[in-house]
């Protein structure tokens, strides 16, 4: 027994520890380490599996708190923080950077809690409302694009820009390409903002630390980021195609958010739908998660016991990340007042190059290119980037439609 | 710049949509070789139909290689013991499989 809890903790530590390193790496996704750990899985036969699950959860959590860093700081996103550069880097450049990440750890603490509550009603309700929530999803998504859309004051760029990248994300998943959503989204998202900070000389003001006691979110703010993320996270969290960015664009148009709401509602979300995909494991036998397959994929069939160690897990997990994240991003405010910014930005911007020259192959190369320029032309046409995040939406139509 | 980026951003579209039609196929021979390839490859697959299932969507057809088709192919005929060739593309999802295309028989 002695041993078994001790494996537990040594679990969630080396889980934290490799959760950190993935989250603040834009190109080494947590589902690479969990394809390599099962691929390997001969070489841990020593090692529960359940123990091993416990890793593969806790690495997922902390890396839900961390990867908003490079995001909010660098620029440099992953698919499930891109929609955080866009208020990350304005608080940035008003020297607020390190207020934006901690309320995104607010909202991933936020997070653990709601992922407590929606446990229960999952497991009594998502076999039955499963597939009726599966119906009414593209409809749903047809709904928000044409709201985001007409919502546009130039309502045609608007258009032009929501197809263009459906039409770019549509074809991104069709062609073969590794790592699809690397060069998609650092292109869309990152690079394309970047380089606009360098063409007009952007430079962000001095990177402030101020008291957790003194980073507040306006209570009607933090209402309506609840209110958004009790609707839509729990529905993003179990169906194929639609994930965390899904449920924010949700959020962030049906309920009128500031800067902070929205920050807080992404952080949360991000940590609701990775804790639910393995409730969703539990309750209807799916994975919509690649960490979530792989804990399948170890644990055949999860117990009440499993999914209760997995839950324990996310809550130490979760807590351990909250002061990791604070910890980290007090040490990258100091870096970023010590460097200048456009050769920061210069460095950031080579890094993910390489990033994606490395994990990515020649079409996907392609893609950056296309979506580098896609994001360049929505900053300079002055639309919202909001209609970028059609390169997910309308490819999730067609999936809904066609299958 | 506005220009410049819009026309960029639609060469690259015209390419990628150019490569899914104009890229030429590799021919598999067993399941192994699906493993190295990424989702989306175009392939063709030959071999004779062992087994012919029916899911609620696609008919399954295992071939002799061990390679299983997924196929939408609706009025064909049945092709258990027959040598087939198939144009299609790799879909690992789940499992690794071949989503068929076009599908001609002997």
């Amino acid at each position: 027994m002695a041993i078994e809890i001790i494996s537990f903790f040594i679990a969630i530590i080396i889980g934290c520890i490799a959760g950190t390193i993935t989250g603040l790496s834009p190109g080494i996704h947590i589902n690479l380490v969990s394809v390599i750990l099962i691929s390997q899985i001969d070489k841990f036969h020593n090692i529960p599996l359940i123990s091993l699950a416990i890793f593969i959860v806790s690495m997922s959590i902390t890396h839900t708190f961390i990867d908003f860093i490079p995001s909010i700081f660098l620029g440099a996103p992953e698919e499930d923080t891109f929609l955080s550069i866009l208020p990350g880097h304005q608080m940035l450049l008003e020297g607020k950077g390190y207020q934006a990440f901690i309320i995104t750890l607010y909202g991933s603490l936020f997070g653990i809690i709601a992922i407590l509550l929606f446990t229960p009603l999952f497991i009594i309700f998502l076999p039955t409302l499963y597939s009726y929530l599966k119906l009414i999803m593209p409809f749903l998504l047809i709904f928000i694009s044409l709201y985001i859309v007409l919502r546009a004051d130039k309502i045609l760029i608007s258009l032009i820009i929501f197809l263009l990248a459906g039409l770019l994300g549509l074809l991104t998943f069709n062609n073969p390409i590794k790592e699809p959503l690397l060069p998609l989204l650092s292109g869309l998202f990152g690079i394309s903002s970047l380089v606009i900070s360098l063409k007009f000389k952007t430079n962000p003001k001095k990177q402030k630390i101020i008291p957790l006691k003194k980073i507040r979110i306006p209570k009607l703010e933090l209402l309506k980021s609840i209110l958004a993320i009790s609707i839509f996270s729990p529905l993003c969290s179990f169906l194929p195609g639609i994930g965390s960015s899904h449920a924010a664009t949700f959020g962030s148009e049906i309920v009128n958010l500031d800067k902070k709401g929205f920050l807080f509602m992404v952080g949360a979300t991000n940590t609701i739908v990775m804790g639910l995909s393995y409730v969703t494991v539990y309750s209807i036998l799916k994975s919509r998660t690649g960490t979530a397959a792989a804990v399948q994929e170890l644990i055949k069939n999860i117990s009440q016991n499993d999914l209760i160690l997995i839950i324990l897990a996310i809550i130490i997990a979760g807590i351990a990340s909250f002061f990791i994240g604070i910890s980290l991003a007090k040490i990258v405010s100091k870096i970023m007042n010590r460097v200048s910014y456009k050769y920061l930005t210069i460095l950031i911007i080579s890094i993910v190059l390489i990033i994606n020259i490395i994990f990515t192959n020649w079409l996907g190369l392609i893609v950056l290119i296309t979506s580098i320029f896609l994001g360049i032309f929505t900053i300079l046409s002055n639309s919202r980037r909001i209609n970028l995040m059609a390169c997910l939406i309308l490819p999730a139509i067609f999936y809904y439609l066609t299958n | 710049m506005q220009r410049m980026a819009l026309l960029i951003t639609l060469i690259g579209i015209i390419f990628l949509a150019s490569f899914i039609e104009l890229s030429t196929p590799i021919m598999i021979n067993s399941n192994k070789s699906i493993e190295n390839l990424l989702d989306n490859q175009k392939v063709y697959v030959s071999g004779i139909v062992i087994k012919e299932t029916q899911n609620t969507f696609n008919r399954v057809i295992l071939l002799n290689n061990n390679i299983a088709l997924y196929c939408s192919c609706n009025g064909l005929p049945k092709l258990i013991n027959k040598e087939i060739i198939a144009l299609g593309i790799v879909d690992t999802y789940q499992n690794s499989k071949i989503d068929v295309l076009k599908i001609k028989w002997q």
